[in-house]
């Protein structure tokens, strides 16, 4: 059912904007590249190929098996204390610079299709207020953490974070973008697509992780990091910084 | 009621007291959509209040029933029993006529009572005109509009 309501916006917005599979096959491709750096990953052997994602089955088109998440059972924890209480910890402490959430007015149920324009959804309002609460911009950020159930939320998210424009969500990914060295290495961990899918949860710790240095695909001296649940539906986002 | 040959067993709608009407003419083969009856705005899903002026009086409209289809997408199983015998099929969102805003869930269908696979996925096309038809089920489905 969400695959569903996801392959709506999918197909509407590849109508829309010229985005293409390809674009979604880069998404998948990226996050599937870093778990395979990583040994905790469900996917960590399971390398993805063009010819495996093309010839994949059907989920609900434009989706496909490999445009959406795993199933996971999992657990995770993250501690939160104060800025001073955090000296005295055995770890290095990550800070939350920015949080936001985001629900557009009138937003009803999960996804709304029942708005001026339903490919602009909460992450346009999340980020208005993530960012105005911040001292840098999308530009400035050196690796994300963006909520994958679906492939196609990156692009929106792309868009509706600022780090293209609208529309240019698709192109953004292409050219390694989102690889190891690229302009916005993405969900490191491997994603709630090919990590392990715990709503979004294992983005948070591997942000923290990213920062600290501990990563298992660490971006060379990263120093910011966004993290996003989903877009489409209510949703949130915090900025960290070390 | 479940139409003849189509399984008992797809899903039937749930109303809640703000959407009871919307069924209930549909049930008459008429689609309204709920308006303000102060400032006439439409809005849905049916909701006590309206977002445009915060009226609580509303009235329902019949819509000509004309509508584009603003994107489909085509379901393959695993689903539920009665929906994977039919798979693939349609799910296609039309934007209304009057109120491209509002945009309702349906099925592209050949005709009423048409089963969901009426027509082949392939002939779906964002844009298409459509027609809305109502069927023994009360459910609004769509056809292509005839010119």
């Amino acid at each position: 059912m969400p695959a569903d309501e996801i392959a709506m916006l999918a197909r509407r917005y590849m109508h829309e904007y010229g985005a293409t599979r390809d674009h979604l096959f880069n998404v998948a491709l990226a996050c599937r590249n870093r778990a395979n750096q990583n040994p905790a990953a469900m996917m960590y052997e399971r390398p993805l190929t063009r010819e495996m994602y093309m010839t994949s089955r059907w989920i609900s088109e434009p989706l496909c098996l490999f445009d959406n998440c795993l199933e996971t059972d999992g657990a995770l924890a993250c501690v939160i204390v104060s800025k001073e209480r955090a000296r005295d910890c055995r770890n290095t402490p990550v800070y939350v610079h920015s949080a936001a959430q985001g629900l557009p007015a009138q937003h009803h149920g999960m996804v709304n299709y029942w708005n001026d324009d339903p490919l602009t959804g909460p992450a346009w309002t999340a980020a208005r207020h993530l960012w105005k609460q911040a001292d840098f911009g999308p530009h400035d950020v050196d690796v994300a953490q963006i909520y994958d159930a679906f492939t196609a939320l990156i692009p929106l998210s792309l868009e509706g974070y600022g780090f293209c424009g609208r529309g240019e969500g698709g192109a953004f990914t292409e050219g390694g973008a989102l690889e190891m060295g690229g302009r916005l290495p993405l969900n490191t961990s491997g994603g709630g697509l090919s990590e392990a899918y715990v709503h979004g949860f294992n983005l948070i710790n591997e942000g923290v992780k990213q920062l600290r240095g501990t990563s298992t695909a660490q971006v060379p001296d990263a120093s910011t990091c966004l993290v996003t649940a989903g877009e489409g539906v209510p949703t949130s986002a915090i900025l960290l910084r070390n | 009621m479940p139409a003849p040959g189509e399984s008992p067993s797809l899903l039937s709608p749930v109303p809640d007291d703000d959407g009871a009407p919307f069924w209930e003419y549909a049930a008459q083969g008429e689609l309204r959509v709920q308006a303000c009856a102060d400032c006439g705005e439409l809005r849905f899903p049916p909701r006590p209040c309206c977002p445009h002026c915060q009226s609580f009086a509303s009235e329902w409209r019949l819509m000509s029933g004309k509508g584009r289809i603003w994107s489909y997408v085509v379901p393959h199983p695993p689903l539920l029993p009665a929906y994977a015998e039919q798979a693939p099929y349609n799910v296609i969102v039309v934007e209304l006529a009057e109120a491209p805003h509002i945009r309702l869930v349906g099925n592209l269908v050949s005709g009423a009572d048409a089963s969901l696979n009426s027509l082949p996925p392939e002939r779906v096309r964002i844009g298409a005109k459509v027609q809305v038809v109502f069927g023994s089920t009360g459910l609004p489905q769509w056809v292509r509009e005839r010119t």
